[in-house]
């Protein structure tokens, strides 16, 4: 008898490649979230104006927020749906067991994270272009700092490290939700929708503070990452014992 | 060597006992049958060695290691049933080929040639098929990873007749050429019985039987005659299962540890002996009751 031998490393990697390939729809539905946010973009904007005698000065105010906004929040379901039953089941269905099925995801939603980062740093220019054809304004603002390196690191760093944390809060979330749906209902209403109402709370307040009203990136992705690795970490941790097709 | 062993093996669903002080031996390169009534503890017996589900107390080995989370056992062991589960994303041909990139054993050509056989069409998706194609699709993965352990519960649900021969006989050559651990658990023992050498039977979730077929087709034996002569006769014998054909005559399967003078007795009293099937041997070795369904409605 000889048996097949298979290490961690070479079962993480298999998983990976695997996931990456089955799960083209998550970059499918990031595409049309992101088309979708352009759109709204484009409609959607801010402006003023204003006149005085026979000179009017109006101002229109278009963003690619929407589609960050859209972005983080695909990367957040896509984290959750990783965690769900489905998908739980599937990875067993070939060579694995539950450390190397997750931390495959945990390499999947970063790959995820990676992408949305470019297409939602490049959707800027997408704007800029559409704009370049539709809009008749003869003064565009904007155009000499697109590109230009610093503003695209700064963007792609920033976008990039807000998707880290949606995805690792979502998947801890999603694999809380696996172990008690209470569980993860009372974890989800603690930490997204209370700090909105109770936002005057001290504790909520050094929690924002803390994290999204840092002014260096660096130290932000630090923040970003070392909490992040501690949420999947725990995931990891909660769902280790997990029995499969039960 | 043994690839799987339990002992005292129990698990429990709440408070419901699944498999309880479970312990058994399967010998490596051997077909055996696992055959219970539903809900006996079969399924989870598989999946528990498969490295599913967690035992709740007592040891199970799988080449010599605990299954659940173990690498190794996920490496060389494959379970197949309907219920498994492929990314709705891909189709047919996508799932063999990631297959093949996981099972270093894959056996690619034969899954083609199986694929072909059973008419199933590569650019299908998974999700999309019918129950009995879902199932020959799934026991050709099965066959075709040529895993060390492989576990079939129930392959052929959904399948029509003449695929579930083909099915079997393909399991037969293919085990003959790469002999291997294979657990089938079925409800039709007579399909299989021809198969199998070993037949595993559950009962409550403890083991009742462990054995080769050949030795359970003579386990028992059927004997029929007038009720007087068949109640006096098996009076002194291991009863499994009796029951009334017609008013006056007494049917009754007793174990088959009598002596040739015991039978020249019971043919002289008027009584024939007959043999029992494998299939109908298990039924009555697992009735809950004495009697069956007929008494339910008196």
């Amino acid at each position: 008898m000889s048996l097949s031998k298979i290490t961690l490393g070479e079962a993480v990697k298999k998983q990976y490649k695997y996931k990456l390939f089955s799960y083209y729809d998550a970059i499918k539905s990031l595409l049309i979230i992101q088309l979708i946010a352009i759109v709204f973009s484009f409609i959607g904007s801010g402006g003023s104006s204003t006149s005085d005698m026979n000179v009017t000065i109006s101002v229109d105010t278009y963003s690619s927020d929407v589609v960050f906004f859209f972005t983080v929040l695909w990367m957040f379901i896509t984290a959750i749906l990783l965690t769900t039953r489905a998908y739980r089941y599937e990875d067993f269905s070939f060579i694995t067991n539950r450390i190397s099925s997750q931390l495959a995801n945990t390499l999947y939603l970063l790959t995820g994270a990676a992408a949305g980062t470019i297409t939602t740093v490049l959707s800027t220019f997408l704007l800029y272009v559409i704009f370049y054809f539709t809009n008749s304004s003869e003064t565009i603002f904007g155009y000499s700092a697109a590109g230009s390196p610093g503003e695209l690191m700064l963007a792609a760093g920033g976008t990039f490290f807000y998707l880290l944390a949606a995805a690792a809060l979502g998947y801890f979330l999603g694999v809380l939700t696996q172990i008690n749906r209470l569980l993860g209902f009372f974890a989800a209403a603690i930490l997204l929708f209370l700090p909105m109402f109770l936002g005057q709370f001290y504790i909520f307040n050094q929690i924002s503070t803390f994290y999204f009203q840092e002014s260096s990136l660096l130290l932000f992705g630090l923040k970003i990452l070392l909490s992040a690795l501690l949420l999947f970490c725990a995931a990891i941790l909660l769902l280790n014992k997990r029995e499969v097709r039960v | 060597m043994n690839t799987i062993e339990c002992r005292n093996l129990s698990k429990t669903f709440g408070s419901k006992t699944a498999l309880q002080d479970f312990t058994a031996v399967i010998k490596e390169n051997t077909i055996t049958g696992v055959i219970g009534r539903n809900g006996a503890g079969k399924t989870t017996l598989l999946k528990i060695a498969a490295g599913f589900l967690q035992k709740s107390s007592g040891t199970i080995q799988v080449f010599n290691e605990s299954p659940f989370n173990s690498l190794l056992v996920s490496a060389n062991s494959i379970y197949i049933d309907e219920y498994v589960q492929y990314p709705p994303a891909l189709t047919l041909r996508e799932i063999l080929d990631h297959n093949q990139y996981f099972y270093e054993k894959w056996d690619k050509k034969l899954a083609d040639r199986l694929l072909d056989y059973f008419a199933l069409h590569p650019m299908q998706h998974h999700n999309r098929l019918s129950k009995g194609q879902k199932n020959t699709f799934n026991a050709i993965a099965g066959l075709a990873s040529r895993c060390q352990l492989t576990i079939f519960d129930e392959p052929t649900t959904g399948m029509d007749a003449s695929v579930r021969k083909d099915f079997y006989r393909a399991l037969l050559k293919d085990y003959l050429l790469h002999p291997r651990t294979i657990l089938l658990s079925s409800h039709h023992l007579d399909e299989i019985d021809e198969l199998i050498e070993e037949v595993l039977l559950i009962k409550n979730g403890t083991k009742h039987l462990h054995m080769p077929v050949e030795e359970l087709k003579e386990y028992a034996i059927g004997v029929q005659g007038p009720e007087q002569a068949v109640g006096d006769w098996i009076s002194n014998h291991q009863v499994i299962y009796t029951k009334q054909p017609r008013p006056g005559v007494a049917y009754a399967v007793i174990k088959n540890d009598f002596s040739a003078g015991d039978k020249a007795q019971g043919v002289k009293m008027g009584l024939q002996f007959s043999a029992v099937s494998t299939s109908d041997l298990c039924v009555y070795l697992t009735q809950p009751h004495k009697g069956g369904i007929d008494d339910v409605f008196i």
